[in-house]
């Protein structure tokens, strides 16, 4: 059966040989860093739920390769029922560790190379989506965790790729050779990257005949000689290094993103998807970036889950819970919530097969679901922190409540209604602090932003999806003009 | 002596649960009705009954694939068994209920 246990992951990250630079020093042990292992949980997480009979059914799905039981972030989606399957999963996973889990951005890109290049080869006669389905097998089969890596670093955003000062700013062929690609340059914010076993790696733009060079897209081992990673620091996560369960706020799980660095990376041919086709560049990022959209009105719905919860927790320990306006924001944050989840489950229902068979969310529903996730968690982690109160960013640390002489002190002025201890209280406190201006603000806030592309982005996309022209029809008849 | 009746259990994947699913099926194990028997595997297949267990009305798990591993099912949705509403504290009343109808009218 491909599925890993949960240790079995953990296992296989450590015979990894990555890179990775994290605070000016070269890290030999990622997995065990306290500052990444949390987000090594996350990843972990969506192996363990996997063998739980409790989860399965959303976590697990039938290969369409294979008819064997597959990590659904290995699966391609067969149905519109499978696309509602995998925003229910993101939920539940958000729900679990209050983070990003990171394995998203895999699946969301299989989903995009597996119909882009059924086409391509369709239309151009090449062979890509063949070498495609024996990664995708592989994949499978192993039940691996998959790095999608899209954002080029830029540079000038005003130039085209070919145009830029430093031709590196994105992802480009170097040297074409007998068996196979080198590639050079970098991709951004790569949610997930030390805890992936492989890369897929896609261009971040459209793309004209003079970048042809930059229109590419391939696979290739996280350990690849030629790649190094640069961790990228979060808000508070040196509290990580203190040893401490409670400054954290959410001890065990987290989220990472990295700068990805491909020095003359070397990539056989049959690991390459797209080489030069730069008409279908435009295709694969659209596709690439629905699917994302659609993830985010999952996977933050989860976490806001999580935060809702602290925040009606946190008026529950400061004795304010029957306050009306208390319960008036409590309601505002779910219906806001619950606003992004029908815009996932909307954007999946109305699915449609692609030429592949693999099923495509409705993409206008999609970005009005991200422009929504730009503004929600936002407007949810205000009411948080305001129903938190100030005391969340005040308060002492955990070292003071457990000193000698200080500690009860805090335990006496700190304390919430009777039966509610100032260490519970604190606790919860933290855990809100995490998600809106700590470490897992990462996530839940600036990623909510820009994740799967800028507020901008998704408004392109409306107005190109928006079926304008039909609405004026509608207004044309009703008012009697012909 | 009628066989021994083999009851397996389902759960949906528990995105957004209105019960707690796992403490159902605890309960139901404690007080299954005589000539009816567990089955600790949660993959289906040759049940007699299945029992499905969804945390919401929306029962996504209940699938006709699903339903085709089992002679007989029974759905928890939330808080309703077979489509009819139950509080919450009397889900597994309601599932043992149902289990000694089908007894009775194999008997």
């Amino acid at each position: 059966m491909p599925l890993k246990t949960a240790q079995q992951y953990e296992e296989s990250l450590r015979r990894l040989k990555l890179k990775v630079y994290l605070l000016g020093e070269r890290i030999d042990n990622p997995v065990d860093h306290p500052i990444i292992r949390p987000s090594m949980n996350s990843v972990k997480m969506t192996y363990a739920l996997a063998e739980d009979p409790l989860h399965e059914d959303l976590m697990t799905a039938k290969s369409h390769l294979t008819g064997k039981k597959v990590n659904r972030f290995c699966h391609l989606h067969q149905s519109a029922d499978d696309l509602i399957r995998k925003v229910k999963m993101q939920r539940l996973l958000g729900q679990k560790t209050g983070a990003c889990f990171q394995r998203c951005v895999g699946m969301d890109a299989i989903n995009a190379v597996d119909s882009v290049t059924f086409e391509m080869d369709r239309k151009l006669g090449t062979d890509y989506h063949q070498r495609f389905a024996k990664f995708l097998l592989m994949m499978q089969e192993e039940d691996l965790t998959v790095d999608g890596a899209m954002t080029d670093p830029k540079g000038d955003r005003g130039l085209p790729p070919c145009r830029q000062e430093d031709p590196d700013m994105y992802v480009r062929v170097v040297e074409k050779q007998d068996k196979g690609i080198v590639v050079r340059g970098a991709k951004a914010h790569q949610t997930g990257a030390l805890n992936s076993h492989w890369v897929l790696v896609m261009p971040t733009i459209a793309m004209g005949s003079d970048d042809a060079d930059y229109a590419v897209s391939f696979a290739c081992p996280a350990d690849a000689e030629g790649i190094s990673y640069i961790y990228g620091r979060q808000s508070c996560d040196t509290r990580k290094l203190e040893g401490g369960t409670m400054d954290v706020g959410n001890a065990r799980f987290g989220g990472h993103e990295a700068l990805m660095v491909f020095d003359n990376v070397f990539v056989p041919w049959e690991d390459v998807f797209m080489c030069g086709e730069h008409a279908f560049s435009g295709l694969l990022v659209e596709r690439f970036a629905g699917y994302h959209r659609q993830s985010y009105g999952g996977c933050k719905v989860g976490v806001g889950d999580v935060l809702i919860g602290a925040a009606a927790l946190a008026a529950d320990f400061n004795g304010a819970a029957k306050a009306s306006h208390i319960k008036d924001k409590l309601i505002e944050m779910t219906h806001l919530n619950e606003t992004l989840y029908a815009c996932g489950i909307a954007c999946s229902a109305e699915g449609s097969r692609t030429e592949s068979g693999t099923y495509l969310i409705n993409l206008l529903l999609a970005n009005v679901c991200k422009q929504n996730v730009t503004r929600f968690p936002y407007e949810i982690a205000r009411l948080a922190e305001d129903i938190a109160g100030g005391i969340m960013v005040t308060m002492p640390s955990e070292r003071d409540l457990s000193h000698p002489e200080i500690g009860d002190v805090i335990r006496k002025y700190l304390r919430g209604p009777a039966g509610i201890s100032a260490e519970h209280r604190m606790r919860i406190m933290r855990l809100i602090e995490n998600i809106t201006l700590g470490t897992a603000a990462v996530g839940y806030r600036t990623e909510s932003m820009h994740g799967a592309g800028s507020p901008q982005a998704q408004r392109i996309m409306i107005s190109r999806q928006g079926n304008l022209d039909h609405k004026k029809q509608l207004a044309k008849e009703l008012a009697g003009i012909a | 002596m009628d066989p021994v009746k083999i009851v397996g259990i389902k759960y949906c994947g528990g995105c957004n649960p209105e019960i707690d699913r796992s403490r159902v099926a605890e309960e139901l194990g404690a007080c299954l009705p005589k000539g009816f028997e567990l089955t600790p595997t949660s993959v289906p297949g040759r049940w007699d009954i299945g029992v499905l267990i969804c945390g919401c009305a929306t029962a996504c798990a209940n699938r006709p694939e699903l339903m085709a591993e089992a002679r007989r099912w029974i759905i928890v949705c939330g808080l309703a068994v077979d489509d009819v509403e139950v509080p919450g504290d009397r889900i597994v009343e309601a599932i043992v209920e149902k289990l000694s109808k089908i007894a009775l009218s194999k008997s």
